[in-house]
């Protein structure tokens, strides 16, 4: 299979309900084995996209290839969603309830209580196998609940806000295991606000916002689009005029250093540091590189202005 | 195995591992052989004989009172003066003291003395006795003989017949009119019962949010088709469990006790039990276990052909079921919690409702207008036709109405599929039936 070819193709995809439109043409393609963090705000209709990608609704317009093939039911299995308003039957064990899940996404019973063995194992869980959800706290059932997600060896998995509810521990635990499940070849769609796990993990971003996708690519390069240019100095001595390429606004001083914030118009660092080193001994020159939190507000701000 | 079939799986082996549901079972055959067996054993613990003393001081009933079995009536020797320190001593002995004087008119003084009360069948014997003497008293005293009285008196039996093409049968009304109506209130009760499991099911998914995992991996067809069958499967395990176990437990007691009480229970039993008390095949049970104590009862019920009936219950009990249930998961799929149900469940019950007052009205008349047309619309067929079959229904209004049972659960179900689809993931909204009848247009 060339690497051109998208794992998960979402195309000009329309979904309308009576009131408003969910979604307005949204595309955009995933690679194969990539992490992928589908972002926006509360109501920005990522739910309803994913919906879409499980076949619960259908698109109004547009389609979703899988490498390549619109979907079809029977992709189902191929498929691993672990939804945001998640929950297990209250009365079932534990076990009873991930073997009968593995079962309707088509492991046969035998497969089923193997692949159960092996993530129970995996999580330190066995224990749980006999006690009823309802005996379980928050933290537990999201386990339980992950465990279920992938227990079909799904090559499309789809997560949604899957660190809520889990402690620090718990949650690198499962940050590990998704990364691990990316090296086995799985593909991974992330959706969620937590934007530092976004950047730790995800590849390739979509940002939707009012049914549109405002923003889409590659993590580095959409930092380096919304990098402001400006660099943090501390140095000792005084500054000298730097000229119109350069705009200059002096902090403060802290153990002696002066710091300065310095946005380049035209240049890059090396110029500046050129400019100022015979003036000032520089300690540190670092950029200031926006987070994923401020592009999402920023973006999210810009599109409803 | 496919989707459907696991979820069955699910859905039955929850309900039949529950505690609750071993309970009822167990439960529900013990209350309906009570209903049969405390007669057999309130008889066992009267068979001591009961004395009876009668003092009779007016000398108007000498040798009135008959004794029978376990009851025995004695006349006072004169001049008993310590008869009462004799009362304490004897067990199951009672003293009746009619007053010299009384007036005919309006009878008043008698009393009895015992150490335990008066049962009710021995008060209704000396009760009906004295009744029975002042009667005869009277009509000395107008003139009238009492075999002219008795021959004012009219019996009349209307013997039925009924005409089929191997020739004549005996038929019953009594024994229609029974299995009819302990039919249709079985069908009711059913079809409430399973029907609210399935209700409770689909709130159940939907609170615990277990929906929208279940949804990526089934389609929501599957899942309420699943739930429905298996429910079902539950109800008929539970149904089949209840004859069996009644049986079992009837027959056996009804070994255990002596044969000569039996007779005379059994007819008694008979008379007092209620027409809508028992289900009709518990009915034909208790027939066969009292097959040869030649009751008429008994005897009428069998003109009527008892598998034909069982055959057409389960019919109308499985698409009745399908129907209503498909229509209970709809609600079910709407609501966030149960306590949301009741206005949409309205339009559910109501056809449920006017169904059983029909069925009342269809036995007075089972041909009438009312009774075809009730029987054909399939909300309120499943009851009124059980009502009409022991009866007997034209083979071709049978057929049409069976061809739009199915129809009409067909119908419910592929109603119910569109709103549970658009419904299951509709949280933290309450829906009005508007609302709900907009889902159906949705694509």
């Amino acid at each position: 299979m060339s690497n051109q070819q998208p794992f998960l193709s979402v195309q000009q995809v329309v979904k309308r309900y009576q009131k408003h439109t969910a979604l307005n043409g949204v595309s955009f393609d995933i690679p194969k084995g990539a992490i992928f963090g589908l972002l926006g705000p509360n109501g920005a209709g990522k739910t309803t996209l994913i919906r879409i990608i499980n076949q619960i609704i259908g698109p109004d317009e547009g389609q979703i290839l899988l490498n390549g093939q619109p979907l079809r039911q029977a992709d189902v299995r191929r498929i691993g969603y672990l939804p945001e308003e998640r929950g297990l039957y209250k009365k079932m064990k534990i076990g009873e309830q991930a073997l009968y899940l593995a079962r309707l996404r088509g492991l046969t019973q035998a497969e089923a209580r193997e692949r159960v063995k092996y993530w129970f194992e995996k999580f330190e869980i066995q224990s749980w196998y006999h006690k009823k959800v309802e005996e379980l706290s928050k933290g537990m059932q999201q386990k339980v609940q992950f465990v279920c997600t992938v227990l079909h060896r799904p090559e499309l998995i789809i997560l949604d806000e899957p660190f809520s509810g889990f402690d620090p521990i718990n949650a690198e635990l499962l940050k590990q295991e998704i990364l691990f499940l990316r090296d086995e070849g799985a593909t991974i769609i992330f959706s969620t606000h937590r934007m530092e796990s976004v950047e730790e993990l995800c590849e390739r971003i979509a940002l939707i916002n009012n049914a549109q996708v405002v923003l889409e690519g590659n993590t580095r390069d959409i930092k380096r689009q919304f990098s402001t240019n400006s660099y943090l100095l501390r140095y000792e001595g005084e500054l000298p005029a730097l000229g119109p390429h350069f705009e200059v606004s002096k902090r403060l001083a802290s153990h002696g250093l002066n710091e300065s914030m310095v946005t380049i118009h035209q240049g890059n660092a090396n110029d500046l540091l050129q400019q100022v080193m015979g003036s000032v001994t520089v300690h540190t020159l670092e950029e200031q590189i926006p987070s994923f939190n401020e592009i999402f507000i920023r973006t999210v701000k810009n599109q409803g202005a | 195995m496919s989707k459907v079939g696991i979820i069955i799986e699910r859905e039955f082996m929850t309900r039949v591992k529950n505690k609750q549901f071993i309970i009822l079972t167990l439960l529900g055959p013990l209350l309906i052989s009570l209903v049969v067996i405390v007669p057999l054993l309130i008889g066992m613990f009267n068979d001591d004989n009961q004395t009876i003393w009668v003092d009779d001081q007016s000398g108007l009933f000498v040798n009135e009172f008959q004794s029978t079995t376990g009851l025995t009536f004695l006349p006072l020797e004169e001049g008993g003066a310590d008869w009462q320190d004799s009362l304490k001593n004897a067990e199951n002995t009672g003293l009746l003291v009619i007053p010299e004087q009384f007036d005919l008119y309006s009878p008043k003084g008698f009393t009895y003395y015992s150490t335990n009360p008066l049962g009710v069948g021995a008060k209704d014997n000396i009760t009906s006795t004295i009744r029975n003497r002042i009667e005869a008293i009277k009509l000395q005293e107008s003139g009238l003989s009492k075999s002219f009285i008795d021959s004012l008196k009219s019996k009349v039996q209307i013997e039925t017949f009924k005409l089929t093409e191997t020739g004549v049968e005996n038929s019953s009304t009594n024994a229609s009119t029974g299995l009819g109506f302990a039919g249709a209130f079985v069908m009711y009760i059913f079809i409430f019962i399973y029907g609210t499991m399935v209700l409770r099911g689909v709130v159940e998914e939907k609170s615990n949010r277990i929906m929208e995992v279940m949804v990526s991996s089934v389609r929501p067809f599957e899942m309420m088709l699943g739930k429905i069958l298996g429910i079902a499967a539950v109800g008929l395990l539970q149904f089949s469990l209840w004859i069996l176990l009644s049986f079992g437990i009837i027959t056996v007691a009804q070994a255990a006790l002596s044969p000569d009480t039996q007779q005379e229970i059994v007819t008694k039993n008979a008379e007092t039990r209620g027409m809508g008390m028992l289900d009709p095949d518990m009915q034909a049970e208790v027939a066969a276990a009292q097959d040869n104590m030649g009751l008429s009862f008994i005897d009428e019920l069998k003109t009527v052909n008892l598998p034909y009936f069982v055959g057409m219950f389960l019919f109308y009990f499985l698409t009745g079921y399908l129907l209503y249930a498909a229509l209970f998961a709809a609600v079910g799929s709407a609501v966030d919690n149960e306590t949301d149900t009741q206005q949409l469940l309205f339009p559910i019950t109501v056809p449920i409702i006017i169904a059983i007052i029909v069925a009342q009205m269809v036995i007075q008349n089972p041909t009438s207008g009312v009774a075809f047309w009730f029987s054909m619309i399939p909300l309120t067929a499943p009851i009124v036709m059980i009502v009409r079959i022991p009866f007997g229904v034209p083979g071709w209004e049978l057929a049409l109405s069976m061809v739009l049972m199915v129809g009409g659960f067909l119908f419910t179900t592929w109603i119910a599929a569109r709103i549970y689809r658009i419904g299951v993931l509709m949280y933290g909204k309450k829906v009005s039936l508007k609302e709900i009848g907009k889902w159906l247009f949705y694509r």
